[in-house]
């Protein structure tokens, strides 16, 4: 299917590869299907709204987190029929503001896709990891 | 939107295996225990709020021609 982005201009998306949010993400509950856009050229890659022409940045949050580590809460296992850890993928989003030296990704609250079942969802964690996690100096040029 | 009045030591029950018991209120706090299933996530309302606004700068404020600067070689 062809898709009109802001971001991206018109985009060609394979509508089989699409992942479902069935809880949409907090702040867009009414957007439950994404495409994950890979870039080549940029640090981050993207999940693209279907449903409402939205974009996040996503980066691999062990990339800029050595030793990020979390449980998945029992509740998101069973709600993204996760039955083995090869099957998952995980992000967390980013903020890029102008200053790009306060670029910012969200360790409290990862993405979860299970890629076998095309099945996603931020998952909250506890309190041990900031919603501002600061990461220019990895990244910087 | 259901109001009430309960006491420390006072509890109640939300749906299925969900109950809240008041353990103690002092100096306009209250501390209550959560009793529900494991699969039942329980977050601070602030916390939710905070994700939600975290989410929406990042679909508004993405620079992307500023993201351009940044190094490829950490995405992996």
């Amino acid at each position: 299917m062809k898709l009109t982005t802001t971001n991206f201009g018109e985009i060609d998306i394979d509508e089989s590869a699409l992942i479902n949010f069935e809880e949409g993400i907090p702040g867009f509950e009414n957007v439950r299907r994404f495409a994950l856009l890979q870039d080549d050229e940029m640090i981050v890659d993207w999940l693209q709204g279907i449903d409402e022409d939205i974009a996040f940045p996503v980066i691999n949050p062990f990339a800029v987190k050595e030793d990020y580590e979390f449980k998945i809460p029992e509740g998101d296992i069973n709600k993204l029929k996760i039955d083995r850890h090869e099957d998952i993928l995980i992000y967390s989003i980013v903020v890029i503001p102008e200053d790009i030296k306060d670029i910012r990704t969200n360790l409290q609250a990862p993405i979860i896709i299970n890629a076998k079942e095309k099945l996603g969802k931020q998952i909250i964690l506890d309190d041990r990891y900031p919603l501002r996690y600061e990461f220019y100096e990895k990244v910087g040029a | 939107m259901l109001v009430l009045t309960r006491k420390k030591g006072e509890s109640l029950i939300i749906g299925e295996g969900v109950e809240i018991t008041i353990v103690d209120i002092s100096e306009g706090k209250v501390r209550i225990a959560i009793d529900a299933p494991k699969e039942v996530q329980i977050i601070r309302s602030e916390v939710k709020k905070g994700i939600e606004d975290e989410n929406k700068s990042a679909t508004s404020e993405a620079a992307i021609d500023q993201l351009k600067k940044l190094k490829k070689t950490s995405k992996k």
